[in-house]
């Protein structure tokens, strides 16, 4: 008997066809469910805390981030503090040293001899002054 | 018959093992804007304890129940229809609810279209990430694809001249239902919003779903159920089902799609939270603070007894008040009867303590309850049990002992754990503490006794509130707002209240 081509083969009838289709859609339904319900109840609920967790962990990192700006700046104020402390003491040491040596000058022989002659000119500057106007 | 067109309409809701969903269902009926004068609500069959419980103790204006056990969802349909003579109909699967508008949508369409004998909405399912695209009410779309059970409202003349749903059929009824309505030429219209909503739970326990073989045979079925229409349409059956078929390629690719996309983000979060907790590790920071919880052994291994008050007697006694009303009459108690003075001031008559020490002062009553047949039956209107059932190995005996003693009428006021630590105190580690129970065994345990209707079991406690009674807490060191928040799947324990079967036992204190 010869094989038969394919212009010999009677078509499906629709309805057989359509049960072929059927086995198909079931299958894909089927598995489009089960799939589906894999997703939304199992993978999407543990995307979102994951995504939770990363937000969290981030706030904790920017927190740390942030203690440890707060801390360089406040190191960075005491070394200025401190700086400015030790200009300061620097600055009282020279100034206690040079009023000391003004005490001694004002304390010698030689000031208290020149005091006339500096009375003097004083006076002589004032009244240039007053004549200038 | 009613004339008016804010009345005449009955609706007939399926409840088939769907207790988590089905007061969800019930109430979208109470909030209508077009409210329907009768509601039938058919039970479906359900074996599930917790459904059972929840249809017992279901109470809504015009609402009326009826089982139809165990005769499938097409007789729970013609069965709910059958009680009322409304002029429209309208069924509501347990899983479903309906928007406010939907009644009076769908019923405005009757009255103003006589050629319209039934309107449908296709349900939207709750977070579906890909839904299928509705189906059209057409005779080649509903053989080919099948639309089950979906909202609806139709005339009552349509159910009876189709002589309701096919009894014969199964979970095929409806979609015989509908093909039929069709054939016999009744005109439907779709409402294209969604109206409708389909909790994702009742894909799960409901029957709808089938297996791939179970569904070539019910188009089969219903092929030849509707042969000669089908014949005539072939060519459009065959087109609808290769349409249906393509788009159900479509959805496989777009959930594919979307699963891919969900791990790819998944693995790329993993990798930001290892990033994180590295940076926060070289920062001298934990990922996870545990501040005082760092600790392998308890605050307190005394439940917390010295820190305060014990936060499990938060729930416990919480329970009790709520049914205080049923301490009365004999009460029995288990170790001392502090509860039965706290909560059954003026109504007890007369009460005992049950003890298995002998030693223990208080007791009047020395009996091991899972052999305690030295109790006379029907002896107490009401046995308060509290954390006493984990520690006996025979828990059915127990609990079969402690309904025996009831009187008919008499109430069992029980507590069980969900989460506690081992009870050292009666007889350590090799004896004295057998279980821990969940919300199934707990309803298992009851209902092999008693009838699902007669108890209802409360969920108790969060995982905060287990982590602090495990710590050995104290009740005034958790936020107040923490303990009245109920996680079913981190309970702290369960509180029961099982009436044993009889007419009441005391006509009053």
């Amino acid at each position: 008997m010869p094989h038969p081509t394919p212009d010999t083969v009677d078509p499906p009838h629709p309805l057989a066809e359509v049960l072929r289709q059927q086995a198909e859609l079931g299958s894909l339904m089927e598995e489009n469910r089960a799939l589906e319900a894999y997703l939304r109840t199992q993978l999407a609920p543990r995307v979102q805390l994951r995504r939770l967790e990363v937000e969290r962990l981030q706030e904790k990192v920017d927190r740390a981030q942030q203690a440890r700006d707060r801390e360089s700046e406040q190191a960075e104020l005491q070394r200025r503090l401190d700086e400015t402390r030790l200009l300061l003491s620097r600055t009282r040491a020279e100034l206690a040293q040079v009023h000391a040596e003004n005490c001694a000058l004002r304390a010698s022989a030689s000031w208290r001899i020149t005091a006339p002659a500096r009375a003097a000119l004083e006076l002589l500057q004032r009244l240039r002054q007053r004549r200038t106007g | 018959m009613a004339v008016d067109g804010d009345s005449d309409i009955a609706v007939v809701v399926t409840c088939s093992n769907q207790g988590r969903t089905i007061e969800a269902a019930l109430a979208s009926l109470q909030t209508q804007t077009r409210s329907a004068d009768r509601i039938v609500l058919v039970d479906n069959d359900s074996d599930d304890i917790h459904t059972r419980q929840v249809l017992a103790r279901v109470r809504q204006p015009r609402l009326s129940l009826e089982h139809s056990q165990p005769r499938g969802l097409p007789e729970a349909l013609n069965r709910g229809a059958k009680k009322s003579t409304s002029r429209y109909l309208g069924f509501l699967d347990g899983g479903d609810r309906w928007e406010p508008a939907f009644l009076q949508r769908a019923a405005a369409i009757l009255d103003a279209r006589p050629e319209i004998a039934l309107v449908l909405c296709s349900p939207v399912e709750d977070g579906q990430i890909s839904p299928a695209r509705p189906a059209g009410f057409t005779f080649a779309e509903v053989l080919a694809r099948g639309l089950g059970m979906v909202p609806c409202l139709m005339r009552r003349s349509l159910f009876e001249s189709l002589g309701g749903f096919d009894s014969g059929l199964g979970d095929l009824a409806t979609d015989h239902f509908w093909l039929s309505a069709i054939e016999q030429g009744f005109s439907a219209e779709t409402i294209a919003q969604p109206l409708a909503r389909r909790h994702p739970l009742s894909s799960v326990p409901c029957k709808r779903d089938r297996a791939t073989r179970q569904w070539c045979e019910d188009r089969q079925r219903l092929l030849s159920r509707h042969e000669t229409m089908a014949q005539k349409q072939a060519r459009e059956i065959l087109a609808v089902s290769e349409r249906l078929v393509h788009e159900e390629k479509q959805r496989r690719q777009a959930l594919g799609q979307e699963m891919h996309t969900l791990e790819a983000t998944l693995t790329q979060l993993g990798a930001q939270v290892q990033t994180l907790e590295v940076s926060l590790r070289n920062s001298g920071v934990q990922p996870v603070d545990w501040g005082d919880l760092a600790r392998v052994a308890p605050f307190s291994p005394l439940w917390g007894a010295e820190r305060g008050e014990h936060i499990d007697r938060y729930y416990i006694e919480r329970f009790l008040d709520r049914h205080r009303s049923d301490v009365r009459g004999r009460v029995l108690e288990v170790c001392d009867d502090t509860y039965t003075r706290r909560f059954g001031q003026g109504r007890v008559l007369d009460s005992d303590v049950l003890d298995i020490e002998q030693d223990n002062p208080q007791a009047t009553i020395i009996a091991d309850l899972a052999r305690a047949h030295n109790i006379p039956a029907e002896s107490y209107d009401c046995f308060i049990l509290t954390q006493t059932l984990y520690m006996i190995y025979e828990v059915a005996d127990a609990l079969a002992h402690s309904f025996r003693i009831l009187k008919p009428g008499g109430v069992l006021l029980c507590t069980l754990p969900a989460t506690c630590r081992i009870t050292f105190e009666h007889g350590g580690l090799d004896s004295g503490d057998f279980w821990r129970f969940t919300e199934a065994s707990v309803r298992r345990l009851f209902a092999a006794i008693v009838p699902a209707q007669s108890f209802e079991v409360t969920v108790c406690g969060n995982v905060m509130v287990c982590a602090a009674f495990l710590q050995g807490l104290a009740l005034h060191e958790l936020p107040a707002d923490v303990l009245d928040q109920t996680d079913p799947w981190h309970p702290l324990l369960y509180c029961v209240r099982a009436a044993k079967p009889g007419s009441a036992a005391l006509d009053g204190p």
